[in-house]
């Protein structure tokens, strides 16, 4: 089958699987009314006759923006993931090795404990602070690893990222001990959950999510002929060190974002760049918007999951994603061995 | 731990130490505890004891506090105050106290008991773990009334704490249309409420309110959604009012369906009464009674 066929049954599956989100949940609601309730509000169509108010109110106020948020997060995670492992032509990278979720979370942790807001900006400020620490940290691994190893072996630079984590981790730690009135409170964001996270998030996302993606899609041909190795590129006209450091951006502003308003959420952008590939190959216009489909989704049925299974309460979106994750990559690791 | 006191009680008595003044308390974690002579210097590792002592009259036996111990009523402002999620053993030896009465919340996180080394130390520890109901909050009473060897002061604080929630109760009790009712204890978005087997839960019941989460247990991270689902008549919370509680939740992007919100019934009470189980949610008990049924209140 083409690979463009094959992304358009991607589209329908993600689309049932929004749907089926913004319809399950603590309280029944079938899918019927739920798309009732959705077309009436974006169309303005009264559709909603014999619909209890309170069930649009979950759907619409609560639900949808919950679902909506997880898939272009989720999305922009598994995007990030791709064009790092891309680039650095390692099945393992991701933007939270190269240091971005680290330096992401720690630039909201500050934004948290002082309730610092830039004026003009207001909300922007967490994912924006998100995604100049994740920026910053990025570009203290690459060019401390580039004075150390001229050549930028994907080694050293995934070697940095990951020392680089644990230091950020340390400062993070020493944060926490210092401000142990909200520790509580960061622990618990440190963990990942679109709980209460209504359209003002979405729209919070929205800008980042899309110069992010369009920044991508703009090489995905330069990546194809980059994993064909630095000196082939080269060759072909690719002036390889300013691809690779906008790409680096561009994953930086989906990642920095995506971790400064859900919290830390692993695995996604592991897993999706992976599965992605599978069912696409290697061509990178596919594997983009691929990966981009099955993060979305593959968030939006873990978070299903974090606030049905144990409702009425609910768990931790991030400790579900670990929980499915880990064991899946491992077998995904060990069956291609 | 037991063999242990117990054994360390047996060499106290053996050895003369203390003489015939170390007796054995049971604590309230069940724990068998010697103590030895008089008690004069205590310290309290959370604001609930505090409150509990100094309603015994017994705040100049303080020896050093907690930092949130600082704030309750009564209490001596330059005690020295230790910091108990991490206590620092030394300073602890060094102010030499002859009990220090420790609670739920040291041992969360610590994965083990934190005065381990103080008790090696020779020092007396008592545990009192986080009471779930009204008795225990009395039981709480009593056993640091025993402890401080003044039962009697013991005695006439629960009666009168009990005879002031028996004047609530007997109101409570006559309603018979009953709201449902929300509290919520953590802001947005890391909800947190309670359910069953929580005094809170039973100070709902007392006022005539029904908590829509009745069918929990304990502390539930509840989801916006089952909120709205049980759509509550009224929502107490005790959240800190810097944070805006009632206006927040008032604004909650979903909740303008809930009766609550519609009818503007979210009441703020005092945060630190509702929140530490000691005589002193009685004023909270009010505050919710009158702030709900403020006819059938009228008189508190």
């Amino acid at each position: 089958m083409k690979s463009s066929k094959k992304i358009l049954i991607g589209v329908i599956i993600a689309a049932v699987i929004v749907c089926i989100g913004a319809s399950v949940g603590s309280t029944y609601i079938s899918i019927y009314d739920t798309l009732r309730i959705i077309v009436e509000k974006i169309f303005s169509i009264h559709l909603t006759e014999g619909i209890e108010m309170r069930d649009v109110s979950i759907v619409w106020t609560l639900r949808l923006p919950r679902v909506l948020l997880a898939f272009i997060i989720g999305g922009s995670l598994a995007m990030g993931g791709a064009v790092i492992q891309s680039v650095l032509k390692n099945q393992i990278a991701s933007p939270y090795i190269l240091g971005v979720s680290s330096g992401a979370t720690l630039g909201a942790a500050l934004i948290m404990l002082t309730g610092f807001t830039i004026p003009l900006i207001g909300g922007f400020t967490l994912p924006l602070t998100g995604f100049l620490f994740g920026l910053l940290t990025v570009y203290i691994v690459i060019s401390l690893s580039s004075k150390l190893d001229r050549t930028m072996s994907n080694n050293t630079i995934i070697l940095f990222g990951m020392v680089f984590t644990l230091f950020i981790g340390a400062l993070l730690t020493t944060l926490l001990a210092l401000f142990r009135e909200e520790l509580r409170n960061l622990i618990y964001w440190q963990m990942g959950s679109f709980a209460l996270k209504g359209w003002s998030y979405v729209r919070l996302m929205l800008p980042f999510f899309v110069i992010g993606t369009l920044g991508i899609l703009r090489y995905t041909r330069e990546m194809d002929i980059l994993t064909f190795g630095e000196e082939q590129a080269k060759s072909v006209g690719v002036e390889t060190e300013k691809v690779r450091r906008r790409l680096f951006v561009f994953s930086t502003i989906l990642s920095g974002a995506a971790v400064s308003l859900s919290g830390v959420i692993g695995f996604v952008d592991l897993i999706a760049p992976h599965m992605a590939r599978k069912i696409v190959g290697s061509n990178h216009r596919y594997v983009i918007p691929m990966s981009f489909i099955l993060g979305g989704s593959l968030m939006v049925v873990t978070d299903l999951i974090a606030r049905t299974i144990v409702s009425p309460s609910e768990l931790p979106v991030g400790a579900i994603t670990a929980l499915i994750g880990a064991p899946f990559f491992a077998w995904v690791y060990f069956k291609k061995k | 731990m037991n063999k242990f006191s117990a054994l360390f009680a047996a060499a106290l008595l053996l050895a003369g130490c203390g003489g015939n003044n170390a007796r054995l308390v049971t604590d309230r974690g069940g724990n068998s505890v010697a103590i030895s002579g008089p008690v004069n210097k205590v310290i309290s590792t959370a604001p609930s004891s505090t409150e509990i002592l100094v309603d015994l009259g017994l705040a100049d036996k303080l020896t050093a506090i907690d930092k949130y111990s600082l704030g309750v009523r009564g209490v001596n402002q330059d005690l020295p105050l230790i910091d108990f999620f991490f206590p620092d053993a030394e300073v602890i030896i060094g102010l030499n106290p002859d009990v220090i009465i420790s609670n739920g919340h040291n041992k969360i996180g610590a994965g083990d008991d934190p005065f381990k080394l103080i008790r090696e130390a020779g020092i007396s520890v008592v545990y009192i773990p986080l009471s779930s109901d009204i008795d225990g909050i009395c039981g709480d009473i009593e056993f640091i009334a025993d402890l401080m060897n003044v039962p009697d002061r013991g005695k006439e604080l629960v009666r009168s704490f009990k005879s002031q929630i028996d004047e609530i109760a007997a109101i409570g009790n006559t309603i018979e249309d009953k709201k449902t009712a929300y509290f919520e204890i953590s802001p947005a978005p890391e909800l947190v409420t309670i359910g069953r087997n929580t005094y809170l839960h039973e100070m709902m019941t007392i006022i005539g309110t029904v908590n829509i989460f009745s069918d929990q247990i304990g502390v539930i991270f509840p989801g916006a959604e089952s909120i709205l689902e049980r759509n509550p008549d009224v929502i107490i919370t005790n959240i800190q009012e810097r944070y805006n509680p009632v206006g927040e939740i008032k604004n909650r992007e979903g909740f303008e369906y809930i009766n609550a919100v519609k009818n503007n019934a979210i009441y703020l009470v005092d945060t630190n009464s509702a929140a530490r189980p000691s005589a002193r949610i009685v004023l909270a008990l009010r505050q919710m009674a009158k702030a709900v049924y403020p006819d059938k209140y009228e008189k508190f």
